[in-house]
């Protein structure tokens, strides 16, 4: 497996694919991301992400919803790859292991 | 939008972009995210808001797609971008001396261009940086005369308040009225001002000043106070917090300073840096306010948003009729108020006594239209030497076309040539212009500056340099891509061309280089006629001493015959104004007068020695003497007057003068203009009056000790201002500085036009030369002498000249005698200025064509001919 570079937006773009299951495609990619950050993702932006996520494997695309509308626009779908839930997976254990490292102290701390 | 109902539909504008700018699988994709999210967004932002957010997320796309490193699904127009421009500058480097005559003729005429453009728009601009600058007007008033009428900027003291009464759409009115070099003494330090201005607080509602410390309304409303610019300021103090600081007028009267304002820009018609209150100074000086008749101030009005100037100024004369008590009515005169644009004042040269001095805005179109003709030229020789050049470029374009290129490839590819030519060009023209401006800025006398921080200056140049490339470049661009492949590439690449069209525009050129010739060779005639005329009184060594000081008030006289007493002095006179501009008018009347009769005439008061000082001749009678009492009522006529009246024998008539009395005339001098040489001169009466007076003296000798001596008087008469003196012959110069200037600069416009004319032909020459360099040989084998080759190829460049010299001549002989018209006095137009042009064009031409064709003529033909 190819050394894992997963950037901050990039992963949440990828689990936000995860999450839409058959439904991920641009705008429902954007709403979603939107509402869980409470602030703008620009499509822009997300081309980029769901792009690198593609050449790095973990996600596919599929087209579908070809209309006959002025320029043949067409839906692309985006699913995760086993790739990358894997990728997703590793993520969460070393963040899990570095959480879990973080003294006893320090936790309680919040909740006093 | 057909209707109201239809659905909404995203920006065609943001959909082309998208269209131009990404690779099909990429768009296919955005547009239906985009679509989807503008459907949403109607729904619940509105359409509007949908609209724009469209765009923005657009914009972010193509953002994201180039500069974000995803740029293999960005469409191949920016590959080929960069392939046409390898390739272009491949070409540069292979025609280094035709890139170099391009570059240098059009860097010529953009830096001519630029600086032009930067005078003229800087003049342009004057006073257009105040918020209402729209709604401020100015009032001004036409005096109707028996014969003429004339404009004046003098308004009444009541009218402001009349206007703000009578009228609704009268939001603000202001009176203005100006006193000149005043001492102010602040922080024990006394200052002479060269103006003080004193307003109505409202001025600070009309005209956008900044304040910066107090209050000026509050405070200006009545009372000692003033208020001041942050230069002041500085000047006075040292820093800008000086309210309720106080500044002594005259020494005398202490004023608190109310309020400190940032400084007006230097474009502005007026500028104010002392302001006091204006009903407060005026009742100081006991000036009447409510006199109808009394016109010495300026009056600024603010209309309310979108009322109408135009059906504002209908109503203005029932005011005058309502309110003012017309006396000079009676005797044929009236006046009528009118509006007048803030922005327009600067450029009011018809209207007299304005606060400044004003320009003749067509002026500035003559210079606008010199950088536009300037400009073409450089464009004609771009086009002239890239058709000319497309000779020599046949095979590589026909090669191009049978490897697929299509038009719209060739086209990109000649017009990004000719752009980054333009680039070049524009970045040189910059640095030069960038180089010359403070010489340039110097000499037409105003602070030009090139406004490099502004995004708006850099995006005006951009335009600039796109309407040039395509101006310039498309013609080219098409006639080049039009060419045949198969001919093209054929050794026998023999089809026609036409040179029609480059013959036309070297004409076109040559042509206009003769009008700007001729013009500026009539001008500096004109100039110099100006300089040596006879204007019958004598400038030489006359100095024009400054009285402004009380000291002077009742002591002029004695400050006079002390002057006298100095060695190297000639004579000491006063006069009301200088001979050169007389303004004091009045109405010709004598006893048993009719009406016909009573013409405008001028007036000035003048001492004894006037006509010794300015060596003015009388040629009938006599003029004043000390020695005899009755002169102090005595009336001396100028010719124009006599001539006038229709007297055969002026001395000893009866006229009454202005204050009632009767005069006697005892003398007539010898014309001499009392106004511009612009204007015919007019009937004039000189009378003995030492009031309001201009002090001259008239110097022989060595200049500075004489002048020096004259200081040691003024001393010791304990004055509070420094001394001061002019020379008349400075004071006249100026008079005419703006035609000199004009004269000059198109003299030195004109000869850079010809130089650009002269880049476009050396450079048609050569190529005409190449073109032919095999038939002259075959020529010169069959025994044509060097001097045969040399007239054959001069032979059509002297036609273009002189074709291009018919044409020019009729209309440059239009647009001269037309000018010369404006003064009353001037030369007559010859034909040597036309024969002059014609030399220097063929000289020019001749010599830029000469060396292509001496080369041509005395080379060896074997050369030419062996590689066949």
């Amino acid at each position: 497996m190819k050394k894992l570079s997963l950037g901050a937006f990039e992963e949440l773009v990828l689990l936000t694919v995860g999450v839409l299951e058959d439904n991920a495609y641009g705008v429902t990619i954007k709403m979603e991301l939107e509402s869980q950050l409470q602030k703008t993702v620009s499509l822009g932006a997300l081309y980029g992400a769901l792009q690198r996520l593609e050449e790095k494997g973990w996600v596919d695309s599929r087209v579908g919803g070809i209309t006959e509308k002025k320029g043949g626009r067409r839906k692309q779908y985006f699913d995760i790859t086993k790739e990358g839930v894997a990728a997703l997976q590793e993520v969460r254990s070393m963040r899990n292991e570095l959480f879990d490292r973080i003294p006893a102290s320090k936790i309680n701390w919040l909740n006093s | 939008m057909s209707s109201k109902n239809s659905t909404p539909r995203p920006p065609r504008f943001a959909d082309w972009l998208l269209e131009s700018l990404c690779s099909y699988d990429y768009l296919s994709t955005a547009l239906w995210d985009l679509e989807e999210l503008f459907e949403y967004h109607v729904k619940t932002k509105g359409v509007i808001r949908a609209k724009w957010l469209y765009l923005k997320e657009s914009l972010s796309i193509i953002y994201h797609l180039y500069f974000k490193g995803q740029s293999q699904f960005a469409l191949n127009p920016i590959a080929m971008f960069k392939n046409n421009l390898t390739i272009a500058l491949r070409n540069f480097n292979k025609h280094r001396s035709y890139v170099l005559l391009n570059v240098i003729g059009l860097a010529f005429g953009l830096t001519v261009f630029l600086l032009i453009t930067r005078y003229t728009s800087y003049e342009f601009s004057y006073d257009t940086h105040h918020e209402n600058a729209d709604r401020i007007y100015r009032v001004y008033k036409e005096l109707h005369g028996l014969e003429e009428q004339w404009f004046d900027a003098g308004t009444p003291g009541p009218l402001a308040k009349t206007l703000l009464n009578e009228f609704p759409e009268v939001e603000h009115a202001a009176r203005f009225s100006s006193y000149g070099k005043q001492l102010m003494l602040a922080n024990n330090k006394s200052f002479v001002e060269p103006v003080i201005h004193a307003v109505d607080p409202s001025v600070f509602e009309i005209f956008s000043l900044e304040i910066l410390h107090g209050d000026p309304i509050q405070a200006l409303n009545y009372g000692p106070n003033i208020a001041i610019s942050e230069s002041v300021a500085m000047k006075y103090f040292g820093h800008s917090d000086v309210v309720n600081e106080i500044i002594s007028y005259r020494n005398q009267i202490p004023l608190t300073i109310s309020a400190v304002y940032k400084d007006m820009p230097v474009n502005s018609d007026f500028i104010m840096d002392l302001i006091v209150n204006f009903e407060w100074t005026n009742n100081a000086f006991e000036q009447d306010l409510t006199n109808w008749n009394n016109n010495p101030f300026y009056t600024y009005i603010l209309l309310k948003e979108g009322s109408s100037a135009i059906k504002l100024e209908a109503k203005l004369p029932e005011i005058r009729a309502k309110y003012a008590n017309d006396p000079i009515d009676e005797d044929g005169q009236s006046t009528t108020y009118y509006l007048q644009p803030l922005t327009d004042v600067h450029f009011a040269s018809h209207i007299n006594w304005g606060m400044e001095d004003a320009v003749d805005a067509s002026r500035l179109n003559v210079f606008n239209v010199i950088a536009l003709i300037v400009l073409m030229m450089a464009g004609i020789n771009y086009v002239n030497l890239a058709t000319a050049r497309a000779m020599v470029r046949v095979k590589e374009t026909g090669i191009r076309k049978i490897m697929g290129a299509r038009r719209p490839n060739l086209l990109s590819q000649f017009l990004i040539e000719s752009g980054l030519l333009v680039f070049g060009s524009l970045v040189t023209a910059l640095m030069l212009a960038h180089t010359i401006l403070p010489i340039f800025a110097h000499f037409v006398d105003r602070p030009l500056a090139f406004d490099f921080i502004n995004p708006i200056f850099w995006l005006q140049l951009g335009l600039l340099g796109l309407v040039i490339t395509f101006a310039s470049g498309l013609y080219p661009a098409f006639f080049m891509s039009s060419f045949n492949p198969l001919y093209a590439i054929s050794n026998r690449g023999k089809f026609k061309y036409k040179s029609l069209l480059r013959n036309g525009l070297v004409i076109l050129q040559f042509g206009l280089s003769a009008i700007l010739i001729l013009s500026a060779i009539v001008l500096q005639r004109q100039m110099s006629f100006i300089d040596t005329v006879d204007t019958g009184y004598t400038r030489d060594q006359v100095v024009i001493l400054s009285t402004r000081d009380d000291a002077f008030d009742d002591k002029l006289s004695t400050y006079m015959e002390e002057i006298g007493n100095v060695r190297g002095v000639e004579a000491v006179a006063t006069s009301w104004s200088l001979p050169t501009n007389v303004t004091s008018n009045t109405q010709a009347n004598w006893p048993g007068i009719d009406d016909a009769q009573r013409i405008q005439m001028y007036m000035v008061g003048v001492t004894h020695d006037f006509f010794k000082l300015y060596e003015i001749e009388i040629k009938e009678g006599r003029a004043f003497d000390q020695e005899i009492k009755t002169d102090q009522s005595a009336i001396i006529l100028n010719e124009a007057a006599v001539k006038a009246f229709g007297w055969d024998n002026p001395i000893g008539r009866e006229m009454i003068r202005q204050n009632g009395e009767t005069g006697t005339v005892i003398g007539v001098v010898k014309d001499f203009h009392i106004k511009s040489l612009k204007e015919e001169i007019q009937p004039l009466q000189i009378v003995l009056n030492p009031n309001y007076a201009t002090l001259a003296v008239r110097v022989s000798g060595d200049l500075n000790t004489t002048m020096a001596s004259i200081e040691k008087v003024y001393d010791s008469f304990e004055p509070s201002y420094p001394f001061e003196y002019r020379f008349f012959e400075d004071i006249y110069a100026r008079a005419y500085a703006e035609d000199t200037r004009t004269g000059q600069l198109t003299l030195a416009f004109s000869f850079l036009a010809i130089v650009i004319a002269c880049l476009g032909l050396y450079g048609l020459a050569s190529h005409k030369v190449a073109l032919r360099i095999k038939e002259l040989g075959v020529r010169k084998v069959m025994g044509a002498s060097s001097l045969n080759i040399a007239q054959l190829l001069f032979k059509d460049f002297l036609v273009l000249v002189t074709f291009a010299f018919m044409f020019a001549g009729p209309i440059a002989y239009f647009i001269i005698s037309s000018w010369l018209e404006n003064y009353a006095y001037h030369i007559d137009l010859t034909p040597i200025p036309f024969v002059a042009t014609f030399l220097i064009l063929i000289l020019f031409a001749g010599t830029t064509v000469g060396y292509h064709t001496y080369k041509a003529s005395v080379s060896n033909p074997v050369h030419s001919l062996k590689d066949e």
